[in-house]
């Protein structure tokens, strides 16, 4: 093979091209403006071609049971061969970002670690996929010790005393506890009375709005000045109506609250249950646990801590754990080991109904027991010192930058796995947001979040390296990062347009909040955007007595 | 000894309209209207409270104007004054207001502290701009200017703070309601310059942000959760505020943007009231308050509702004060602490403590209110 260099091209000139001059990204998403699949339809085409069904089969299956059920029409899909697909849904792919593609930091709390590749595996294993859910429990004894011993180390991790592995997402597991919480009430005779539930602003807004889904009256508890719960707001809120407190430590601040045990024990104080979101476990492994502030309930997210993939919406695994006390109130059916094996046994009269069908999300679980297993006990905690010390290398980086600033860290007292930041002085300096950084963010291949609404600390940033970067990596999102700022000064008006390099522009943020623009199925976009009309599907109802939303039927997105 | 010379302002009109519902005391006419009404400045009675805890001492001196222009406050706190300037007849306050502010830059005295308003804070920045340090005594009826103090016992504190030379100083905001979009039926600020104030981490207001009318569906929530407290057969007051009327439009009532209006039994049986229409509505019974904290201030008593004056805030159980806000809004207030400015010390102790606010339906946060 012959290489040809350009005749023209000097010597420096060619040795520039290799060298690189920084770690700033001279990035660029590809852009491929794909149609809907819907739209790639062509009349006949196949992706498979199913041989015909013999006509004694046709006919036996007309008569039966099942025929009763058969489609008259065949469903509205796209007629599209293999290739077509297959290009369709690179394309899309190419123009995504993910924590096997970028520097993934910028998305705080997420916890975006690595999930090991190894574990995909074992996770889609025939051993583990060709599983039926009903199959008999004597056919599936690997699975359910690997369940078992999930729930073992799970156990020993949070102190707690069980664990139910059911609930198919962090979101879905705590709202198995707001059930569990209900459910204890109940069991006691004083639900009716105990109907509010108290948590933080920092705190997960899940924990909230399971909450009030489950039909507690909530009431959020803002930060004292340190960025701690206000301890004399939470005492004065307390009261024999009290049903639970449900509270991340560390909050998505990043600070450990040094009193938690305290807040527990007034909150014990009233009769009331205590409720730990462990969403941001991922400092805390092997250094404390949720038992030893005296938490009757916890719940982890396997997505984040345990390194299982996030799945951009699609199946998580949430944990969650229970004292003695309140584990007969936990969901779905329990593994235990008798003299015939592993065996799944009914969850008992006093458990809450299940948090989804059959036993979680098994394939995750699988993932979060061999990561659990290949780290050990030493390596968890070398986990959390490392995503500590990550993330305190960072913040000393980024708060040399002028016009940033950590939100509620005091000297000697660093944070554990996240910062919140604050651009506040950046945007009085010059204009610009924090929200325009983030886009200006998207021209380096970078993702960057502010922070849950409302905003408490002004222009925020919240960043979380976890244990997963390298310090070259770290370096990148942080020179990054420098650039953007140092642009706001200079060139404000070209980071207001950004971003300038990434696969879509900006985008109509009032469409983003507005669900009566949402279309998220072919259906609903013909419907919504083409004008048909359709039959609607039977949906949700607001409970009765809640207000009126003054605004037009609603619009269902699906 | 050194002695710390504290130039001192008095607008014996300031805060004239708050209890007679003016929304501001600016314009002779408006002047007159209140005082036919009842209307009276405490701008004196609040420098006399800012000015106590330095009656004793001997480092500490006064220079003002005569009579109602700041000796008659600095002689009621006891505290040693000189008098530099007197009223000419034929003299506006707002005259008034600037030529002491000249005479007081060429005294050179270390700090002017002002007993006004918003109106009175831009007569001020007219004259000083950046040039002076300066401090808001909060005397009038709505300030939105970032240059006052929360209470006068607040700009006593940073006056002892500035004596012992433990403050920076930094620039704030002069600004007053932008009487246009006023009339159109939203609420903003106008910016109308910027004056150097103490830098203190604690008693000095911000500014007020202009008010973007909350989503439907957010009030929605908290109108039905304050329709479900009203009780039958007793008062309601609503106070000022573009929330407050986004609630009451939500419950189908039409309130005043910046009055206080009263509902019984669903029906509105006063609009704009002012303090004795006030005291009159409620009656002798039971009653309750309605309000917003002032977005980005988050005081909640005493800016822009005057009009609910001592009297009845005396009547009023701390129970009854029902304080309804947005989560954007307690977010930009970063959860608190709220404020009162209530008219006696006396009576923002009633109302201090932690509450519960009200911000969607169902749902409250707890919040100190200071």
């Amino acid at each position: 093979m012959t290489i040809v260099s350009e005749p023209t091209a000097t010597r420096d000139e060619r040795l520039s091209r290799i060298t690189r001059k920084g770690l700033v990204r001279d990035y660029h998403a590809p852009r491929w403006d794909e149609p809907l699949i819907f739209d790639l339809h062509s009349d006949g085409q196949r992706g498979v071609m199913l041989p015909e069904a013999p006509s004694s089969l046709t006919s036996a299956i007309g008569s039966s049971p099942e025929g009763s059920v058969r489609r008259a029409e065949r469903p509205g899909l796209p007629e599209i061969g293999q290739p077509q697909v297959l290009r369709h849904f690179l394309r899309l792919s190419q123009e995504t970002l993910g924590a096997d593609l970028n520097v993934d930091i910028g998305q705080g709390t997420c916890t975006m670690k690595y999930s090991p590749k190894i574990n995909e595996s074992f996770a889609g294993s025939p051993k583990s996929v060709d599983l039926h859910p009903l199959q008999h429990h004597s056919m599936a004894q690997g699975t359910l010790r690997i369940l078992s011993e999930l729930e073992q180390y799970l156990a020993e991790i949070s102190g707690m005393d069980a664990i139910s592995l059911q609930a198919g997402a962090g979101s879905a597991a705590i709202y198995s506890n707001v059930k569990i919480v209900q459910a204890y009430h109940e069991s006691r005779g004083d639900a009716d009375t105990r109907d509010e539930i108290v948590t933080t602003i920092f705190s997960h807004p899940s924990n909230a709005a399971t909450a009030r889904t489950a039909g507690y009256k909530v009431i959020t508890l803002y930060p004292g000045e340190d960025g701690f719960v206000d301890f004399e707001a939470l005492t004065a809120v307390l009261s024999e109506r009290t049903a639970a407190i449900m509270i991340t430590n560390p909050e998505d601040t990043g600070i450990f609250n040094p009193r938690i045990a305290e807040l527990v024990e007034a909150a014990h104080a009233v009769g009331a249950l205590c409720v730990y979101d462990q969403a941001n476990a991922n400092g805390v492994l092997g250094i404390t646990r949720a038992r030893a502030a005296g938490f009757d309930l916890c719940h982890f997210n396997l997505h984040k801590t345990f390194s299982t993939p996030h799945a951009c919406g699609g199946p998580a695994a949430g944990a969650i754990g229970a004292t003695r006390e309140l584990e007969p109130f936990l969901p779905g059916p329990r593994v235990r080991l008798g003299d015939g094996g592993y065996q799944l046994i009914d969850a008992g009269p006093l458990a809450t109904a299940p948090a989804r069908p059959f036993y979680g999300v098994i394939p995750n679980l699988i993932r979060a027991y061999a990561w659990i297993r290949a780290m050990g006990a030493d390596g968890l905690r070398e986990v959390a010192e490392i995503a500590v010390l990550n993330n305190n290398y960072v913040m000393n980086a980024l708060t040399r930058i002028d016009g940033v600033t950590a939100a509620y860290i005091q000297e000697g007292s660093p944070p554990i796995e996240q910062v919140r930041y604050s651009w506040a002085g950046l945007t009085q300096d010059t204009g610009i947001t924090s929200g325009e950084i983030g886009q200006r963010l998207a021209d380096f291949g970078m993702h960057y979040w502010t922070s849950h609404h409302p905003y408490v600390v002004p222009e925020p940033a919240t960043i979380e390296p976890t244990e997963s970067y390298s310090r070259r990596e770290l370096d990148e999102y942080i020179a990054s990062l420098a650039q953007v700022a140092q642009e706001a000064r200079h060139s404000p008006d070209f980071v207001r347009a950004a971003p300038h390099r990434s696969s879509v522009h900006q985008i109509d943020s009032e469409a983003m909040n507005d669900p009566d623009t949402w279309a998220t199925s072919w259906r609903a976009y013909r419907r919504k955007h083409l004008g048909e009309q359709r039959d609607m599907p039977d949906h949700w109802k607001p409970e009765e007595g809640a207000p009126a939303k003054p605004r037009p039927p609603k619009a269902f997105h699906r | 000894m050194s002695v710390f010379r504290c130039g001192l302002i008095v607008n014996p009109v300031a805060g004239l309209g708050g209890e007679a519902a003016l929304k501001g005391s600016d314009g002779e006419a408006t002047q007159r209207l209140a005082t036919q009404r009842g209307g009276i400045s405490r701008a004196t009675e609040r420098a006399v409270r800012a000015l106590l805890p330095f009656g004793a001492l001997p480092d500490f001196e006064v220079v003002t104007g005569a009579g109602v222009l700041g000796a008659d406050a600095a002689e009621r706190a006891g505290v040693r004054h000189r008098v530099v300037y007197r009223q000419a007849e034929e003299s506006s306050t707002a005259s008034d207001t600037k030529r002491l502010a000249g005479m007081l830059v060429g005294e050179r005295v270390d700090l002017i502290v002002f007993a006004g308003g918003d109106g009175t804070a831009r007569d001020l920045c007219e004259v000083l701009g950046e040039s002076q340090t300066v401090l808001g005594i909060p005397s009038g009826v709505k300030m939105h200017s970032a240059v006052f103090a929360v209470t006068p016992e607040d700009a006593g504190n940073i006056i002892q703070a500035s004596m012992r030379g433990a403050v920076d100083r930094v620039v704030a905001d002069v600004v007053d309601i932008d009487e246009a979009a006023r009339r159109s039926g939203r609420l903003r600020s106008r910016l109308y310059g910027r004056m150097l104030v103490p830098h203190a981490a604690r008693g000095i207001q911000s500014g007020k942000r202009s008010s973007v009318p909350p989503g439907s569906t957010t009030v929605a929530g908290i109108a039905a959760e304050v329709a479900a407290r009203l009780r039958p057969g007793e008062t309601c007051l609503f106070g000022p505020g573009t929330t407050v009327q986004a609630i009451g439009r939500s419950l189908g009532f039409e309130f005043s943007l910046l009055g206080v209006d009263a509902v019984r039994d669903g029906v509105v049986v006063g609009t704009d009231l002012d303090a004795a229409g006030l005291n009159r509505t409620v009656g002798s019974g039971r009653f309750q308050v309605v309000v917003s904290p002032v977005g980005g201030q988050g005081i909640v008593l005493g800016r822009g509702n005057q009009q609910m004056d001592d009297r009845l805030l005396e009547r009023l159980s701390p129970d009854d004060l029902i304080v309804a806000c947005t989560v954007q809004k307690l977010g930009e207030l970063a959860g608190g602490p709220l404020l009162l400015d209530a008219p006696t010390v006396a009576l923002n102790r009633k109302f201090a403590g932690i509450r519960r606010v009200v911000t969607g339906y169902r749902q409250e946060a707890a919040v100190r209110v200071s």
